[in-house]
């Protein structure tokens, strides 16, 4: 069996006074891939934020390979293995690819280890190192995404958060990008935890999925279940595959 | 050209609006302020002022580290929208706390620093350059440099340009946002108080004067654009510029109203600046 | 709502029991010179912080410029009176010079935002102080027979006058369908605009009572100086001491500017024996503990100070 890498349970989280999240309670063990769908507004990014600690929980608990992250600082927690690329898609546009790349591996391990990961990112998506020197916000939308990714991955992180990977690209990239990470998968054996709209081709990809509605956590389950299910298929693999 | 220099001028100032979103208005007196210290190397011990600069930097960097734990730090628990007006009531108080605190140990009459060579002349191709400026020139020049190669080499100061761009998928790197502002507002005020060292060399100062080299200061930063820290060197030489031109046409007394007149006009006109953002 | 009103005309009452207090004052009591200065400055400081709370504090909009228009007042008054203006005349010749200014450099400016307006307003103001300083010496002869029938209670009551004026003027505006027109800009000015509300119109028209008000105050203190110091009146001070007080006291207030004038004009005198303007270092400090903890002021700020205190709000 492998190890429970990351805990949350029962978590409520307030924008101000606006509550958020209701008792989310979720797991990831090593080298997992899990899903977080359901509608827009439901609570995912928030859930993501809150483990990054852009947010607060006003209750409950998360813990990651044993630590509590509740009152940790957001750089502490990227220090101890967590890595988020956030919805909002920002790249730093005043700098290079291969600055941008740099600075993703501020922290002193991952900084080490730099050269070495920069090349594998280069391996596995060659367009970053085609533009290395190019200025960042040249890049196209799906160039971008790469770069995130890559940005992220540059950390070193145990567990990868992805706040909608596909947003904004077309299909056939898309279907590239989740080929390309299942690529990453396999070689670093990283866990990763998703939140997606394409819901289909995010169940495909991972092993289990949460549906979070409402700030609540409705169901949980093997993705193969759920790509199963009748329910789900009408629910969300519908709007999925209008795209 | 006199305009490096006010981009000297301007400089700590952007490097902390352009990381932190603070509008330091009390900028201005810390310029003052280094050049007090300064100014006191020099009465007291003899110290070049050129040789005290590095002191100098060193007093205002900690003096930096020491103003952002007692009162940048606190702004941090205000929302976003009303951060940046309540940074510039803050940093007004500390301009009249600071500013009398001077006039209480220097009293209000103007000070300049004379060293043997403050006359002095260099005459090159019949052209005459006084040596002060052109030693403030090089150091200018040094801190350009300087800044550069610690912005664009050092890890500390790429990620201080990450964070100004984007905190937060800066702290999503690792980056510790606490701990880079408190560097950049060492560096920023240690910036002031090197132009303020070299400003007792060339002019006057009085524990007043520190509002006239805000707005100079201001005026660069809005023609380089908010938030923009390569151009400002840029910016100040073509206010420069514009400065020598006024005075060639109406006269050295209306000098600072011509560049604030035009200030404002461009302020209506175009307030994103010269370059983009 | 019956409750609101009995405590509305509670204050009413309190104020005008005030007023009566302030006017008899000095029939009552011999006061002496020194007091009635007091007082008189006191009246100026109350004038200007309300004056300029009027657009600072509740649309949001920072004029670092008040000293430009009470300059402006102040030297108008100078130059008329001393040509053989009647005196009460000049004043409000300052006031409407003021508003010709407020025409020529306020108006532009209003269409500046947030950080650009405070800093514009303020580049101007020093533009016209080194403009002044230009034009006018620092200090200009006053014939002694203007001392000789010199009466500091005559000036106390103008003082009183413009104050009540004053406060009078800024409670019925910002009790009136301007006063939330104001408040709407400052919260969010485009969000105004789209509920009906003419930003402009607004801005400009405060702006033009604020300056007339200021300049009447600029000439009153003209009346009580004598001595006529052009650039002085033009300094920075003038429109950070009552931005200060204004703060301290509680932007958006009635109330606030004058809490705020009383203790800034007292810390001034306490302080007016040492060197330089080391008023402002205590004045400064307490300032930025306002800001930072109580940054509604004063006057708003029963629960926060009870919470400080370690008490329940």
């Amino acid at each position: 069996m492998r190890g429970t890498v990351l805990e949350v349970n029962k978590i409520d989280v307030y924008y101000g006074d606006l509550k958020a999240l209701w008792e989310v309670s979720l797991v990831i063990k090593e080298g997992e891939i899990v899903v977080l769908f359901g509608s827009n507004g439901a609570g995912k990014s928030t859930t993501l934020r809150t483990i990054s600690g852009l947010l607060r929980a006003a209750t409950g608990s998360i813990t990651f390979n044993g630590l509590n992250l509740m009152e940790q600082a957001v750089h502490r927690i990227v220090e101890l293995g967590i890595g988020l690329v956030p919805e909002e898609k920002k790249i730093f546009r005043g700098m290079t690819v291969l600055e941008n790349l740099e600075i993703g591996a501020f922290l002193g391990s991952a900084r080490q280890a730099k050269n070495t990961t920069m090349k594998w990112v280069y391996e596995v998506f060659p367009v970053l190192k085609e533009r290395r020197k190019q200025k960042a916000g040249t890049l196209s939308g799906g160039e971008q995404q790469m770069l995130l990714i890559s940005r992220a991955l540059m950390s070193q992180p145990k567990l990868l958060m992805i706040d909608e990977l596909s947003f904004g690209l077309a299909p056939l990239l898309v279907q590239n990008l989740f080929r390309t990470m299942r690529q990453i998968h396999e070689s670093t054996g990283i866990s990763i935890l998703l939140v997606e709209q394409n819901v289909r081709m995010a169940l495909e990809f991972s092993d289990r999925g949460y549906i979070i509605e409402n700030g609540s956590v409705v169901a949980e389950g093997r993705a193969q279940d759920f790509l199963n299910s009748q329910q789900v298929k009408d629910a969300y693999l519908g709007i999925a595959s209008e795209e | 050209m006199i305009g490096v220099f006010y981009g000297l001028v301007a400089i700590g100032l952007a490097l902390l609006f352009g990381v932190m979103r603070y509008m330091n208005i009390a900028h201005g007196s810390f310029i003052v302020i280094g050049g007090y210290i300064s100014f006191w190397l020099f009465t007291l011990w003899r110290v070049d002022p050129f040789v005290s600069i590095p002191v100098v930097m060193l007093v205002m960097f900690l003096l930096g580290l020491i103003v952002y734990r007692v009162l940048f730090s606190q702004l941090g628990k205000f929302p976003e929208g009303p951060r940046l007006g309540t940074s510039m009531l803050i940093t007004f108080g500390l301009i009249l706390v600071m500013d009398n605190v001077v006039a209480f140990l220097w009293t209000s009459e103007p000070k300049t620093i004379t060293t043997s060579y403050s006359g002095q002349v260099f005459e090159i191709l019949s052209v005459r350059l006084p040596v002060i400026r052109l030693a403030v020139l090089g150091v200018t020049f040094i801190v350009i440099i300087a800044l550069h190669l610690f912005l664009n080499r050092t890890y500390f100061g790429k990620s201080i340009r990450a964070t100004a761009e984007d905190w937060e998928a800066a702290s999503l790197l690792g980056i510790n946002i606490g701990r880079t502002y408190l560097v950049a507002s060492g560096v920023s005020i240690a910036l002031a108080g090197t132009a303020g060292a070299t400003i007792a060399l060339m002019y006057s100062i009085t524990p007043y004067s520190g509002l006239e080299w805000l707005l100079t200061a201001f005026v660069v930063l809005v023609l380089a654009g908010l938030g923009n820290i390569k151009e400002v060197f840029v910016a100040g030489l073509l206010l420069g510029l514009v400065e020598q031109l006024s005075v060639f046409f109406i006269g050295g007394h209306f000098r600072a109203v011509v560049g604030l007149v035009i200030f404002v006009l461009i302020l209506i006109l175009r307030p994103q600046g010269l370059f983009k953002q | 709502m019956s409750s609101g009103i009995i405590a509305k005309s509670n204050a009413f009452v309190i104020g005008g029991i005030i007023v009566l207090g302030f006017v008899l004052l000095p029939q009552v009591a011999n006061l002496g010179n020194y007091i009635l200065s007091l007082l008189f400055t006191l009246f100026i400081y109350i004038i200007l912080a309300q004056s300029w709370n009027l657009l600072g504090g509740y649309a949001g909009q920072f004029n670092l410029g008040l000293a430009a228009y009470f300059g402006t007042g102040v030297l108008s008054w100078s130059l008329l009176y001393f040509a053989g203006v009647p005196p009460y005349v000049a004043m409000l010749a300052g006031g409407v010079a003021a508003v010709i200014l407020a025409c020529i450099i306020g108006i532009p400016t209003l269409r500046l935002k947030g950080i650009y307006f405070a800093i514009g307003t303020l580049a101007l103001a020093e533009a016209l102080r080194i403009t002044v300083g230009n034009f006018f010496p620092a200090s200009v002869y006053v014939p002694p027979t203007y001392w000789s029938n010199y009466s500091i209670i005559e000036r106390y009551y103008v003082g009183l006058v413009l104050v009540i004026l004053t406060i009078t003027t800024v409670y019925t505006m910002v009790n009136s369908k301007v006063g939330l027109a104001l408040k709407a800009i400052r919260d969010d000015e485009d969000a105004a605009k789209a509920t009906g509300v003419n930003p402009a119109k607004y801005k400009i028209f405060v702006f033009v009572i604020s300056s007339f008000l200021v300049g009447l105050a600029g000439g009153a203190f003209s009346y009580y100086r004598g001595l006529i110091t052009p650039v002085y009146q033009f300094l920075p001070d003038w429109t950070f001491g009552p931005l200060v007080a204004a703060c301290i006291g509680g932007l958006g207030t009635i109330t606030g500017p004058i809490l705020g004038s009383i203790i800034f004009v007292l810390l001034q005198e306490f302080f007016s024996q040492t060197i330089g303007k080391a008023h402002f270092i205590v004045t400064g400090i307490f300032f930025i503990l306002v800001i930072l903890f109580l940054p509604r002021g004063l006057v708003q700020s029963g629960a926060s100070i009870r919470r400080l205190l370690g008490r329940k709000p």
